[in-house]
């Protein structure tokens, strides 16, 4: 099973602390140093590494991180670095392809559940306890959370639209629209309840123009758009999904200077003709 | 013991230590920077592209210049309307490329850079990754290596928030806008709405904010301390303001001018008020000035501020030369109060407080590793000197008052409870002056030993017992603690390895016996120092005489090296000690000069050398003694060495001879084993006999 959204998490080291230097601590391993590795991992060509040995290592990280996150309860900051990492550790595992469905779920799974806890811890803590860089922590695991059911619908609109069950595709492209309408909009509530800076918002707002990206990527790959039938699932079907991406669009503030869209901002036309300004989005970047 | 306080100390601070260090690993490990990097998106569909290029109306505007592809590739597109327009699937696929190579050709990217610029996410996050947050770290590890401070601080910059202040700030800059407006109504009128005018207004803003800020601080707070730190920190910003006012400045050059004055004069103004109002800003909660945290935490910021008026910039002071600075002087604070860090009373507590300060002082001078080993060992040695005898000393009482309590327990005659209170000061003199004066560790630092300082109280108590006018009603005459005290100081002369143990006794029970029986001579109460009475001083001597000439003899080897000729040692030493303490009882004023004592070293060194060069069979021990306790009367009457070699040996060959007739009379008149022992009786055992007896 594919994941559909893929997302890596490179911890960029700090430099040393010069007083670290000349003190020899041993501190086990940090959150920082395990999200290196993972990103390490993932960042290694395929053909030096099977796909199992790297799902091994990253489930090593992954136990390591859970370990902690245990240890560090009553460490609030500390525990939210370890949850992060977490969450970043079951996100790489499901980025790994030719897994079983049953290990790509469950470490969506537990992608999820970090990212649920990492996201209560935020909003727990509350905008006046968390600082800049906690805040690049809780903007993260709050997208995670808030996008997570966008990939489920992306990926049954893929398969639904794969096995022109155009029924089903018409659902996930509706299902898709609600996320939008949803939990996109819900993560602007919880932003403003954490007063999150713009800064910390951006790795939302990128994550979810890759859903949109991955949405309208996966129309191309199954052409639903170039089908050439008239019959009316087919229509029903790429409406649902023009209504979808449209709304992706708009609410990324993708617009198009298309003379329909003054006219007639709600018909099919314009719809089609955003859905083609978020494609050139999403191939631009 | 105390030794074990000073390293306990610096354990718990390495621990302390590396605490502060992981905790500063943790805390930066829970704030980590990261990048969000994605994957890319699959390959495009040249079918999917070909579909976009078809269908967006903009392409295929009336006047398009490119709309000869539509009618050039009509025969493999579909046109479904609304539906738009996508390459039909049943055409050729030569045909299908061919109009997909045309509309990429035609058709290029038309999304801005500056449509995408909300999704560039990587650059945005790496603003965060700067060094202030190591700065930071930094400084909390030399404060937490200074013990104490940095934990203080950092739990303290609430102090300095002003959260609570803005609603009043707000008002107070509006109030002072609206003034503004109303003084300058004519020029901005004239100047609304043309060019540069917002940031004429910017700087009317930024003006009158620094306005009020520098000149009402009281609208930030009402403490002294805090209004001195808003104007440190805005001054330098006034300034800039109107230095800059003329200039022409752009957004970038104004912020590095800023960012500039940020980490100089702001930093340090700060840095040198917080300083100075250090007690007001935090209240009762900066640590007391006589404690521990109080002496690190003002050395660190004294530190601070003197780092901070040196390099003027933010940026210079936290490096690591700021910690190779501070560190001395914050060693150097802790090394003048280390009360201050060992608290309590007591041998062992000064000893840590003495511990802790030479190591913070050596601390603070070291630059090497081998140099920072050398230093502590030779500091742990100069300790163990100092202290050991202390130790020691301490274990002599305990030993004494173990004794003391068996013999209480042992008798409950009136005369025992005196005999102990006799003992008691006796023992307390004798050990007073080994505290005092120091002594050979070898001598108390083993049970033996304790019980040898143990006999020699016995003797003093036995002689004391059986002397008149030696016990004052229920204790003892003072001239009892100087006898003690000067056979003490004896027995730790340099040179008192010369003489065993038992020749000791010998010596301190003899000693003790001519003291009660000539008052006042041998240990005079008129000397203030035991070590200056007579009898210490001639022992001192004899011995400091004998050690030269054994060193001598050895000829570069240890003194004393068993060299054929080498006498003057052990038993033989002990004899000639007791010989001159007896010549010393009838000749006190003779051997207390210089004179004296000189012309008596003088002739122990000839009969040394004599032995020496004769060989035992010429001049034995005992012919030595013979000679010695013969000749030493006319050494020390006339001051002056005057006895030729001849002379000694014609008086050792008629000694020899008269010893020869008399053996089978008497026992031999220069042995001393008959000294009684301790509790024995005390009998006379000096009967000299001439040389010209013998040979008449």
């Amino acid at each position: 099973m594919k994941h559909m959204r893929q997302i890596a998490i490179a911890g960029s080291g700090l430099a040393m602390l010069v007083a670290c230097e000349t003190t020899p601590v041993s501190t086990g391993p940090s959150p920082e140093a395990t999200v290196d590795q993972i990103n390490a991992i993932k960042a290694q060509p395929i053909e030096e590494d099977t796909s199992s040995a790297r799902v091994e290592k990253l489930n090593g990280l992954l136990a390591t991180a859970e370990s902690k996150m245990a240890e560090t309860v009553d460490k609030p900051a500390l525990n939210l670095a370890w949850t992060f990492a977490a969450m970043t550790a079951a996100d790489a595992v499901t980025a790994i392809p030719g897994q079983s469905t049953e290990a790509f779920s469950t470490a969506a799974g537990k992608t999820l559940n970090y990212a649920d806890a990492a996201s209560t811890a935020c909003l727990d803590i509350g905008a006046s306890g968390i600082d800049t860089r906690q805040g690049n922590f809780c903007g993260m695991a709050l997208a995670v959370r808030r996008l997570n059911d966008s990939g489920k619908a992306v990926q049954a609109f893929t398969t639904a639209s794969s096995a022109k069950d155009w029924a089903s595709s018409k659902a996930a492209s509706e299902g898709f629209g609600q996320q939008v309408s949803g939990n996109w909009a819900a993560y602007a509530d919880d932003a403003s309840q954490l007063a999150l800076s713009e800064q910390n918002q951006t790795p939302f707002t990128r994550m979810a123009l890759q859903e949109a990206c991955e949405y309208q990527a996966a129309q191309g790959q199954v052409n639903l758009l170039g089908n050439p039938s008239m019959e009316q699932d087919v229509r029903d079907a790429k409406d649902a999904y023009w209504s979808a991406a449209a709304s992706a669009a708009a609410f990324l503030d993708i617009e198009t200077d298309a003379p329909i869209c003054e006219s007639e901002p709600d018909s099919r036309s314009c719809k089609r003709e955003t859905e083609i300004k978020l494609a050139e989005t999403c191939q631009s970047l | 013991m105390t030794g074990v306080t000073g390293v306990m100390f610096a354990v718990k601070a390495a621990f302390n230590i590396l605490e502060t260090a992981r905790n500063i690993a943790e805390a930066r490990a829970s704030r980590f920077d990261f990048d969000v990097v994605f994957a890319p998106l699959p390959e495009g569909n040249p079918l999917e592209l070909a579909r976009q290029h078809l269908s967006k109306s903009e392409n295929w505007s009336a006047s398009g210049q490119h709309n000869h592809i539509l009618t050039e590739y009509a025969d493999c597109i579909l046109d479904q309307g609304d539906f738009g327009r996508f390459i039909d699937p049943d055409s050729p696929d030569e045909r299908q490329t061919q109009l997909c190579l045309a509309l990429n050709s035609a058709f290029s990217a038309t999304v801005e850079a500056e449509e995408l610029k909300q999704f560039q996410s990587v650059d945005t996050l790496q603003r965060w990754v700067d060094n202030d947050a190591g700065r930071r770290d930094r400084a909390r590890l030399i404060l937490r290596m200074s013990g104490l401070a940095l934990e203080f601080l950092s739990a303290h910059t609430h102090r300095l928030g002003l959260r609570g202040q803005a609603q009043t700030i707000v008002g107070a800059i509006s109030d002072s806008i609206a003034a503004h407006i109303e003084r300058h109504k004519s020029t901005i009128i004239d100047t609304a709405f043309t060019q540069g005018a917002g940031a004429r207004i910017a700087e009317a803003l930024l003006t009158t904010s620094l306005e009020i800020a520098e000149t009402r601080p009281e609208l930030f707070s009402d403490k002294d301390s805090v209004q001195a730190l808003v104007r440190s920190a805005i001054s330098p910003f006034r300034e800039l303001n109107t230095a800059n006012a003329s200039l022409d400045l752009n957004a970038t050059q104004r912020l590095m001018k800023i960012r500039e004055v940020l980490r100089g004069p702001v930093a340090t103004g700060v840095i040198q008020t917080l300083y100075d109002h250090r007690r007001d800003v935090f209240d009762g909660d900066y640590p007391e000035r006589g404690s521990a945290a109080g002496i690190v935490t003002d050395a660190f910021f004294e530190g601070l501020v003197a780092e901070a008026n040196e390099h003027g910039r933010l940026a210079s002071i936290f490096t690591p030369g700021f910690f190779v600075r501070s560190y001395p002087t914050i060693m150097q604070a802790v090394a003048a109060s280390p009360e201050a860090f060992v608290r309590g009373s007591g041998q062992h507590i000064e000893l840590g407080r003495e511990f802790l300060a030479e190591l913070m002082q050596s601390l603070s001078v070291i630059e090497s590793r081998p140099q920072l080993a050398q230093q502590i060992v030779q500091m742990g040695m100069e300790m163990t000197r100092r202290h050991a005898r202390i130790y020691l000393v301490d274990e002599a009482r305990a030993a004494l008052n173990a004794e003391l309590a068996d013999r209480m327990a042992s008798t409950d005659s009136p005369w025992a409870l005196v005999q102990i209170k006799i003992l008691s000061h006796i023992a307390d003199g004798m050990i007073s002056h080994f505290e005092a004066k120091g002594l050979d560790m070898s001598i108390l630092s083993r049970p033996t030993e304790q019980a040898f300082i143990l006999d020699l109280v016995g003797i003093v108590a036995d002689q004391v017992s059986m002397t008149p006018g030696m016990i004052l009603g229920e204790d003892v005459n003072p001239e009892v603690v100087n006898i003690a005290q000067g056979v003490a100081a004896f027995i730790a002369t340099e040179h008192a390895n010369l003489i065993s143990r038992a020749d000791w006794q010998r010596v301190s029970a003899h000693a003790i016996s001519l003291a009660m029986s000539n008052p006042e001579t041998l240990f005079s109460l008129n000397s203030g120092d035991p070590e200056d009475a007579l009898a210490v001083s001639l022992v001192k001597q004899i011995l400091a005489s004998a050690q030269t000439s054994l060193t001598a003899q050895a000829d570069g080897a240890a003194p004393l090296n068993r060299r054929a000729g080498q006498i003057l040692f052990g038993r033989t030493l002990a004899d000639a000690v007791m010989a001159t303490l007896d010549l010393a009882t009838s000749h006190a004023r003779q051997l207390a000069t210089n004179a004296g004592q000189e012309a008596l070293t003088q002739f122990i060194e000839q009969l040394n050398q004599l032995a020496l060069d004769q060989g035992v069979e010429n001049l034995s021990s005992q012919d030595w003694l013979y000679a010695f306790r013969w000749f030493m009367s006319d050494v020390v009457s006339t001051g002056q060495s005057t006895i030729s070699n001849e002379m000694i040996l014609s008086a050792v060959d008629a000694m020899r001879k008269g010893r020869a007739t008399e053996s089978s009379k008497s026992t031999d008149p220069f042995d001393f084993d008959h000294i009684r022992t301790p509790m024995g009786d005390p009998e006379v055992y000096y009967q000299p006999v001439s040389p010209q007896g013998a040979e008449g």
